[in-house]
């Protein structure tokens, strides 16, 4: 109703439609002056805001980038260096092995040197052993004839004894003991 | 062959160079005899200790000398001499076949061979019983004997001249230490005698093989008087064994004695002294049996330079009943040596062996004999060693334990691993400082636990290979350098990082495998 | 050494004749004794055994020939 009114007064009033609004100059100025001071206050406290992470955002980005660049060469260098890591390795390995198989080498001289050694020694006591047991036959012998002898002297002389023979030997033994 | 012709002709010339003579000489005759003791009525003139011959050719030892009667001990034939026969005194004491010639042989108390090598081509003779050499012709121990067991020569160490006593319980490795440090000895200047006292036979052959098989015979001489050898024989292998050795130490040479052992020498002595009624004492032993010891051990000594400078050390060991050294015999030698290795079953048992007590072993004047080198190192092995004892009894309380303790166990765990030693595997002074350098440096914690023993023993093996001049390098008379220290870490870590790093390499290797799967 | 039981033993192959027993007599009595005790053991071979106190002369064949197979 109202609408319907106020078109009608517009229409009604054809030339000035300023004042048919009842629009003043100094409402416009008014108007303008309270746009100015929305518009300000709009950009200090939303556009800046926003401006201000937007630009946080792309920087983030930027980094995030970066550092998978960075990340893309150091891959590239650890394959290059590995490379080189895995052969220095194979060539302590071999050192290794080599050290490894001279103390297995240092040791197998030595076990059988000191096989040889046992074997002459062996040999060496086995060769006494027999000279020994020849000297020890030998004297056997030697023992057996001496024991043989003996009895037969004393055979011999028990027969043959004779009563001056034995005085002679008894003062010869009482003279001999008689002197020292 | 044997030559027929030549036993003739020997036989012949010894005929005529034999010397007929009427004899004259003191005798008396036997009133008793029985468990080879003899009363022997008459023999007037007999001085004590000397030699009597029985009719018969048996040899007897006057011991007991009375108004009218000599009591004697027989060496031999005690079921052949009996009453009425006559006995006869020589005028000499008894006497030990001594000379280089003896070196190599099994011979009896007497210097007769028993290895059946032949007669020993020595003529030379020393009595048994001999005055220790005076005070002005002794000098200082300053030299060391190696024994090549790296517990004793770096906490326990014996010097040329020294009586250190091995005690513990049977089956605990007395005569193991003995017999290794004679083996130690090869290729040295040090000749040694094992002087074997009431043994089994069966153990003595053992030793005898050993010493045999592994070299050592050329420079020892093996005196010996089994278990079933007369008591007088047993009785007297100290004593010749003894002569033997200053035979070589007037001679200026280094001169190694083990008496194995002086219990049975003292029991031995007890079935004497009770055959021929002495009085007896404490445990049953004669009054004089402290000074039965002490005259045979006071005969080791270092001579003065004026004196050829040689030397005896004596190794007696001595038989301890469940490890009591309070008893008489332990008591007696302990205080006439200059100190002792004790030995322990329980240490042997947990698999500690060498099971060497090292609380309760001393060396009273080997530490100024130490190689300088070792000195240096090991002064602060003791003091170690016993913290970690102490800290792992109070471990057993099961408490939770900081990183610092837990380091400080497992620090003392390897180096009581690395004391322990095989059998027959003795180490060179040089390798020995090696071994204290490595192990007493931060490097063991780089090890794993049981790792250690097997560590050691290929750190030795790989330096000898592929460093050899470094250890030729290692001066035992010096201080260890900080260079040479240096040197020595830098190579034990390559080996830990052959061995330690091999492992770990792999380790990764399984992983990325699994990875990939 | 007791003096006054000294008594010598003298052992003989064989009985000796008057003159050699004076010899043994007089040779007994040099060293303190006051007499001789004889005995005949034809074992001893020949020649002469003298027991004085602690001391044995002995002069036998069977001695003797004991002596050379010692020495050889």
């Amino acid at each position: 109703m109202d609408y319907g009114f106020a078109v009608n007064r517009l229409l009604a009033s054809g030339g000035n439609i300023f004042e048919t609004l009842g629009i003043t100059w100094e409402s416009i100025v008014l108007h303008l002056f309270s746009l100015i001071v929305l518009t300000v206050g709009l950009y200090f406290l939303l556009f800046r805001p926003v401006k201000k992470m937007i630009k946080q955002r792309q920087e983030k980005v930027q980094k995030i980038e970066k550092e998978n660049a960075d990340l893309n060469e150091e891959v590239k260098q650890m394959k290059s260096s590995s490379a080189k890591v895995l052969s220095e390795a194979k060539k302590e390995a071999a050192a290794i092995h080599e050290s490894a198989v001279k103390v297995a080498n240092q040791k197998a001289d030595e076990i059988v040197s000191e096989a040889r050694e046992r074997a002459k020694t062996l040999v060496e006591q086995t060769q006494r052993e027999m000279d020994e047991e020849r000297g020890k036959l030998r004297s056997e012998i030697e023992k057996q004839i001496a024991d043989v002898s003996v009895a037969v002297a004393e055979k011999v002389i028990e027969k043959k004894l004779t009563p001056e023979d034995n005085r002679a030997l008894i003062e010869k033994c009482l003279e001999e003991w008689s002197k020292e | 062959m044997i030559d027929v012709k030549a036993i003739g002709e020997s036989l012949r010339e010894k005929v005529a160079g034999a010397e007929v003579k009427t004899d004259k000489r003191p005798c008396g005759r036997i009133v008793y005899s029985g468990d080879g003791v003899l009363r022997i009525d008459g023999l007037q003139g007999v001085k004590y200790n000397e030699l009597l011959e029985v009719e018969g050719g048996y040899r007897a030892l006057a011991l007991n000398l009375e108004e009218d009667s000599v009591g004697a001990v027989l060496f031999e034939g005690d079921d052949k001499v009996g009453y009425g026969d006559l006995a006869f005194s020589t005028g000499e004491t008894v006497q030990m076949r001594v000379g280089q010639a003896l070196l190599g042989r099994v011979v009896d108390p007497l210097g007769e061979p028993l290895d059946g090598m032949g007669a020993v081509a020595a003529e030379e003779h020393r009595p048994v019983e001999f005055p220790a050499p005076a005070i002005m012709d002794r000098a200082k121990v300053d030299k060391p004997l190696q024994t090549g067991i790296l517990a004793i020569d770096s906490m326990i160490p014996i010097g040329r001249g020294q009586r250190e006593l091995i005690i513990g319980d049977r089956q605990t490795g007395k005569t193991a230490i003995a017999v290794d440090t004679i083996l130690n000895q090869r290729g040295g200047d040090v000749i040694c005698i094992y002087v074997s006292i009431g043994q089994k036979a069966s153990s003595l052959a053992k030793i005898v093989s050993t010493l045999r098989e592994n070299g050592a015979m050329p420079y020892t001489c093996v005196v010996c008087s089994t278990a079933d050898d007369a008591v007088p024989l047993q009785y007297l292998a100290p004593y010749s064994g003894c002569a033997l050795a200053e035979y070589f130490m007037y001679r200026g040479k280094d001169v190694l004695i083990v008496y194995d052992d002086l219990s049975k020498h003292a029991v031995a002595y007890r079935t004497m002294s009770l055959l021929l009624k002495r009085p007896s004492g404490r445990e049953a032993y004669p009054g004089d049996v402290f000074y039965l010891h002490s005259r045979l051990l006071e005969r080791a000594a270092k001579l003065s330079e004026e004196k050829g400078g040689g030397s005896i050390t004596a190794l007696p060991i001595v038989e301890t009943l469940a490890g009591d050294i309070s008893a008489y015999i332990p008591t007696n030698v302990i205080s006439i040596t200059d100190g002792q290795i004790y030995l322990e079953s329980e240490l042997f048992n947990s698999g500690v062996r060498p099971a060497v007590n090292v609380g309760l072993s001393v060396s009273r004047v080997g530490g100024s004999a130490q190689c300088r080198a070792i000195r240096g190192i090991s002064g602060q092995l003791r003091v170690n060693l016993a913290q970690y004892r102490e800290l792992a009894i109070f471990m057993q309380f099961g408490s939770d334990l900081d990183a610092e303790t837990q380091k400080t166990l497992s620090r003392g765990m390897k180096m009581t691993d690395t004391l322990k030693q095989r059998q027959y595997l003795n180490y060179s002074v040089r390798e020995m400082i090696v071994l204290l350098l490595v192990s007493g440096s931060d490097l063991v914690d780089k090890i794993p636990e049981r790792k250690m023993v097997a560590y050691n023993e290929g750190l030795l093996d790989y330096l000898r290979t592929n460093h050899a001049d470094l250890i030729a390098s290692v001066d035992p008379d010096a201080q260890v350098s900080e260079e040479l220290r240096a040197k020595v870490l830098e190579a034990a870590e390559q080996y830990v990082n052959v061995t330690v790093g091999d492992e770990g390499a792999y380790g990764e290797e399984e992983a990325e495998e699994i990875a990939k799967a | 050494m007791k003096q006054e039981k000294c008594r010598a033993e003298v052992v003989l192959a064989m009985k000796a004749d008057k003159a050699t027993e004076e010899k043994i007599e007089a040779f007994v009595r040099a060293r303190g004794c006051d007499g001789a005790r004889y005995t005949i053991d034809p074992s001893i071979g020949g020649g002469i055994v003298i027991y004085i106190g602690d001391k044995v002369y002995d002069g036998s064949v069977k001695g003797r020939l004991a002596s050379v197979k010692r020495s050889v």
